[in-house]
């Protein structure tokens, strides 16, 4: 099974559906030895081990990051403390509180409460754009609208969030875990920053408390003795990173394909009330966060194998989410698909908690685009981020006239 | 990457004495000929000896290039023959 390290870490990011749809045929849940691990690509498998509690989060950055700081004398402090707050790499105990403290400030703010502000925001976008002839989907569009619904949550200033974008772009780096050193300073110095910027709307909230998710989370971190306010900083920047990463990728990605689609284009034009589904299968078919890592702490028997306690696993959202047996003709979004439910925000314990502000963004943004009657993406010019667990555009410019 | 080429030799010597080193045997029991995954090593072994690597030569060093080349030998070529295009290409 040598063959299979290149093929799933090293495949091409602008196109892995390929390599999923022909590995996942012939096997749902191969061995990669490289790896160490499993590769989880069938959809029941993957929804097995999602929702099977006993598979905690993976352990491999714990066991990479001292490794490197003692080999390279360097200090991964930065990287460090934004992992202990990234919920979705936590685990029991840690991961209950700090998944409630998130889930009850997201609670605040529902995201048809927030469709509004999103909606202008999209069409202020638009119109700057068009004044300009053209834009950046990605840089003016795809990242500005996730980042300014969370700078709303949050109550962080909007336009304090080009910076914070840019690092978030970097700490997305850390799901190939597999990298130079040199992204792991990268990734450290950007975690930092971020880290860094958020502690200090952390502190001038604690001296002047104001109706947002900040002073909402210093609120009831009060009762919670285990947060630092340094940790309240660390789960503002995770919010962002995870409202703002996925879902921009989703946005600039599900446009790329949308556009595309000549027919789905012309369908969805025709009868906006459809712009909601196709834009959850536009999702299930982009499927931003590609894959996620756990370990193994029971054996197990999936796809007939039996997962030894310890092993490590990937669980490639993305060829779940086009498993052939499950979503025949998965290949190409449509308006109304039947199946199961997709898996993009996974499933169980670590399901994504901006679950429904994503899915109103995506609608929104693609709604707004759809509106425009005059607009071509140069997609000979789109660029794919050489990330391959995070997939997503860097760049995709578009004429808007 | 660097501005000076990667000496051959130097990085051959170099990866000998880290295998060496890491899995406490002799030096002349080091088989360039083999790869990471004969000396059971795997990918979180090739990110540290990629970084220990990145800060000895000065260059960034992928660790997938542990997979694609199946032996230290083939790997040890690419990075002689990458540094030496990178330097002619700065001296234009």
């Amino acid at each position: 099974m040598k063959g299979l390290g290149p093929e799933l870490g090293r495949h091409a990011p602008e196109d892995p559906f390929p390599v999923y749809e022909r590995l996942v045929t012939a096997d749902p849940m191969p061995w990669i030895d490289y790896y160490r691990r499993w590769a989880v690509l069938g959809y029941e498998a993957a929804r097995q081990v999602l929702l099977d509690d006993s598979f905690l989060t993976d352990d491999v950055y714990w066991h990479i990051l001292p490794r490197l700081a003692k080999s390279s004398g360097r200090d991964f402090g930065g990287v460090n403390d934004l992992l202990k707050c990234t919920a979705f790499y936590l685990d029991p105990p840690a991961h209950g509180p700090a998944r409630r403290l998130i889930a009850k400030m997201l609670a605040r703010r529902p995201a048809s409460e927030l469709r509004g502000a999103a909606e202008a925001l999209a069409a202020r976008l638009l119109k700057t754009a068009r004044a300009q002839g053209g834009f950046d989907l990605v840089r003016d569009y795809a990242s500005r609208i996730p980042a300014g619904i969370v700078a709303q949550i949050l109550g962080m200033p909007e336009e304090d969030t080009t910076e914070v974008i840019r690092n978030a772009t970097t700490f997305v780096e850390l799901f190939d875990v597999f990298l130079p050193l040199r992204a792991y300073q990268r990734i450290n110095d950007a975690s930092r920053a971020m880290v860094d910027y958020f502690a200090d709307l952390v502190r001038e909230r604690r001296r002047a408390p104001r109706e947002d998710g900040i002073s909402y989370m210093l609120r009831m971190a009060a009762d919670q003795p285990g947060f630092s306010d340094r940790d309240i900083a660390g789960f503002c920047a995770f919010v962002f990173i995870a409202g703002e990463e996925s879902t921009s990728s989703f946005i600039s990605g599900g446009a790329a394909t949308l556009f595309q689609s000549p027919d789905l284009v012309a369908a969805l034009r025709a009868d906006p009330a459809k712009i909601a589904s196709a834009s959850d299968d536009i999702l299930r078919h982009q499927s931003p966060v590609q894959g996620v890592g756990r370990v193994a702490t029971a054996d197990r028997v999936v796809a007939g194998k039996t997962v030894a306690a310890g092993t490590n696993l990937t669980i490639y959202l993305a060829s779940a989410n086009r498993d052939p047996s499950v979503y025949p003709g998965g290949g190409c979004p449509v308006f109304h698909r039947d199946g199961p439910p997709h898996i993009a925000f996974g499933l169980g314990a670590h399901s994504c908690l901006g679950n429904s502000l994503a899915r109103m963004e995506g609608a929104v943004a693609f709604s707004a685009l759809l509106g425009q009657p005059e607009l071509r993406l140069d997609l000979a010019h789109a660029v794919w981020a050489q990330r391959r667990l995070f997939r997503g555009l860097t760049t995709l410019p578009v004429e808007l006239w | 990457m660097t501005s000076t080429p990667l000496d051959r030799t130097e990085l051959r010597d170099w990866i000998v004495r880290y295998i060496a080193d890491l899995l406490k045997i002799d030096a002349s029991d080091v088989d360039l000929g083999k790869g990471l995954e004969h000396y059971g090593l795997d990918s979180a072994d090739a990110v540290i000896l990629g970084a220990a690597m990145e800060e000895r030569f000065g260059i960034e060093l992928d660790p997938g290039v542990f997979i694609e080349f199946s032996t230290f030998r083939d790997m040890v070529d690419l990075l002689g023959r990458s540094a030496a295009a990178d330097d002619e290409s700065g001296a234009r």
